[in-house]
């Protein structure tokens, strides 16, 4: 059974001239104790799906306006303010791009992980203490007591993302929202911490909903994979069927953008996004695309495909067999 | 064509730690720590490190935007002079930053951004420099209409195409890149890297991409040297040292890149500790996280070994090339 359900999701920004679409997802799945990767790139809305699930958006200007978002078979859109307040970080966990704009500066990092434990668990004092030694000991920071006391500044920012993953599994939530957990870190460093949030995974059953853009991390990471473009998702399936045979001209497009080595010119996809509030009919990546026909201009395509693996497009078969 | 256009001797940058009330001198960080680099007319070169590693400090030396501490730049056979450099050599280096947004003045109009250095280095008319700053934003694909816009009207990449036309105003003959694509999509750095490409060959414009992405690197340049706290630890063509690489911290660095074709395997190494101010001194700049360090990289700074046209600078490596 699906541990996350969305559906319908609907994200719109308010502007002068009234609400503007966001994001506006056909579905999302995730199983229980599975990781799933969603990619996209700036302003696919990617990041805005993993908001949503908790309704923690950056300005109030952003909100849910419908959908459903069924979380353990309760659906969390239906739930008010103070009722989220009891989902948040309990049983949704998050982990932001940077952490150094989510430690406060002028507090220790043990500060707010005890204050967590004291919200969450009751946790007070001595007993505080020591489980927060335990989970900064379980996400591999050295010297986990004595780097309680210490200030962000003084650590690196592999090691704040660690004191943030802490935060984010110490109230043993069911879900993990990772926006991008890595984007900001070394490459070495990167391979390290995703090893870990994997460790964890495992570790706990934990689903983690892991939003990038890295395709070469997804690669690796995750089992199945969704591509989003202005505001859905175009492909989802099993990461090798996505990567290696694309029914989506989107994600196709997307892998031919990976530089690599002697390989000449690069594949560039033509164009900007256009973003979903701006297009009246027909698929959206319709304006960049290189298959487009008259009929993708008329009519938005739904999610299908043989089994798992479905795309967003009309003419996917031919895409696959170019 | 192979004439030498940029040659580091040695070069040394060093910032002071200052410390307590009356700020002293306590110490330095050797952000770039003795590095010597040669760079033809026409060659692209790319600098290859993470963060820490010295490689915008390096670009920012050669740039002439700080002043090495130590060592010797030469421009175009010609010592690089200290403080404020003269006109001529300021056209023929040209710098490209990462953050578009920050390096165009948001009050300036596109087409103004690119008249600028033409007046600052040609004599042409001031109708003539209109008329060049249009064909060069045509040149990077910026139309017409857009060329009549403020900066923040345009796209992240449409940004890093204007500070491109605004370099090659210049007609330069070196184009310094600090990571020119870290801020945009694959997508957009797709387009943004063609564009390089083709300025490459148009132009024969000479390249320093300074980068923490190895397939950049490996897609735009034709040589690489890769930075560990400040020094150089593995230089050569890239076809040599990403197909082989030699150096443990090269093989570490191009281990822990995932491809994103699943087939390809995904080894990454496990480095003990992490990243420090590099300090300078003798013995290797990376024993603290190398897995094959002993005792005499600690105390003995490992010289140059060539190998099928690429340096490298490690103990192990020397010790299993002397004959048995």
């Amino acid at each position: 059974m699906a541990l996350l359900s969305m559906r319908g999701v609907h994200v719109v920004v308010d502007t002068a001239e009234g609400p503007r679409t966001l994001v506006r997802l056909s579905e999302l799945e995730l199983a229980e104790g599975e990781m799933l990767g969603l990619v996209g790139e700036t302003g696919s809305g990617k990041t805005l799906t993993g908001l949503a699930v908790t309704r923690v958006f950056p300005t109030p200007s952003i909100r849910l306006q419908g959908g459903s978002i069924e979380l353990g078979g309760r659906d969390l859109a239906g739930l008010g303010e103070r009722e989220l307040l009891a989902v948040r970080g309990r049983e949704v966990g998050v982990v932001f791009q940077d952490p150094n704009a989510s430690l406060n500066p002028v507090f220790p990092v043990g500060r707010p992980l005890m204050d967590l434990l004291g919200l969450h668990r009751s946790l007070r004092g001595q007993a505080a203490v020591a489980e927060a030694v335990r989970l900064f000991q379980r996400v591999e920071l050295p010297d986990a007591a004595a780097l309680l006391s210490r200030y962000p500044h003084e650590l690196s920012g592999g090691q704040r993302q660690r004191v943030m993953i802490a935060m984010a599994i110490a109230a043993g939530p069911k879900l993990l929202v990772a926006d991008e957990p890595t984007t900001a870190l070394d490459v070495t460093v990167q391979a390290e911490l995703l090893r870990l949030l994997d460790d964890l995974r495992r570790e706990a059953g934990m689903s983690v909903l892991f939003i990038t853009h890295n395709l070469g991390v997804v690669a690796h990471m995750v089992e199945r994979v969704a591509i989003m473009y202005a505001g859905d998702v175009v492909e989802t399936g099993p990461t090798r069927a996505v990567l290696k045979e694309p029914r989506h001209p989107y994600t196709r497009l997307l892998l031919e953008a990976v530089p690599r080595q002697g390989q000449g010119r690069l594949k560039a996809i033509a164009g900007t996004a256009v973003p979903r509030s701006e297009i009246a009919q027909g698929c959206a990546f319709a304006s960049r695309c290189p298959f487009a026909q008259d009929r993708c201009r008329a009519i938005e395509p739904a999610l299908e495909g043989p089994g798992v693996h479905r795309a967003a497009c009309l003419r996917q078969e031919e895409v696959l067999h170019v | 064509m192979s004439e030498r256009l940029l040659a580091l001797h040695d070069l040394q940058v060093r910032y002071p730690i200052r410390k307590g009330l009356l700020r002293r001198v306590a110490g330095a960080v050797h952000a770039v720590d003795g590095v010597s680099l040669r760079l033809d007319s026409g060659g692209t070169l790319g600098i290859a490190g993470e963060s820490g590693c010295g490689k915008t400090t390096l670009a920012r030396a050669v740039a002439g935007l700080l002043s090495p501490s130590g060592g010797r730049i030469e421009l175009f056979g010609e010592k690089a002079p200290q403080g404020h450099w003269p006109l001529a050599l300021r056209r023929r280096v040209q710098m490209v930053f990462q953050d578009p947004g920050g390096s165009l003045d948001p009050r300036q109009k596109v087409i103004d951004a690119v008249r600028e250095p033409l007046e600052a280095f040609t004599r042409q008319p001031p109708q003539a420099r209109t008329e060049r700053a249009l064909a060069l934003l045509a040149e990077v694909g910026i139309t017409a209409q857009q060329a009549l816009r403020y900066p923040h009207t345009l796209s992240g990449g449409q940004k890093q195409r204007v500070a491109i036309a605004r370099a090659l105003a210049a007609e330069p003959d070196l184009i310094i890149l600090d990571e020119p694509t870290s801020a945009l999509d694959v997508s957009v750095q797709a387009q943004i890297l063609n564009l390089l490409a083709d300025i490459h060959d148009r132009l024969g414009t000479a390249f320093l991409l300074i980068s923490h992405d190895l397939d950049v690197i490996a897609h735009v340049c034709e040589r690489v040297a890769v930075l560990y706290g400040g020094r150089v630890v593995e230089a050569g063509p890239v076809a040599e040292v990403f197909r082989e690489p030699r150096h443990p911290y090269t093989r570490a660095l191009l281990a822990a890149l995932p491809d994103p074709d699943p087939d390809r395997p995904w080894r990454p190494e496990t480095l003990k500790g992490t990243v420090g101010a590099p300090e300078g001194g003798v013995g290797c700049p990376f024993r603290q996280r190398c897995p094959l360090a002993d005792a005499r990289c600690g105390q003995e700074t490992p010289k140059a070994l060539e190998i099928e046209g690429s340096v490298v600078f490690c103990h192990r490596v020397e010790e299993q090339q002397r004959p048995a």
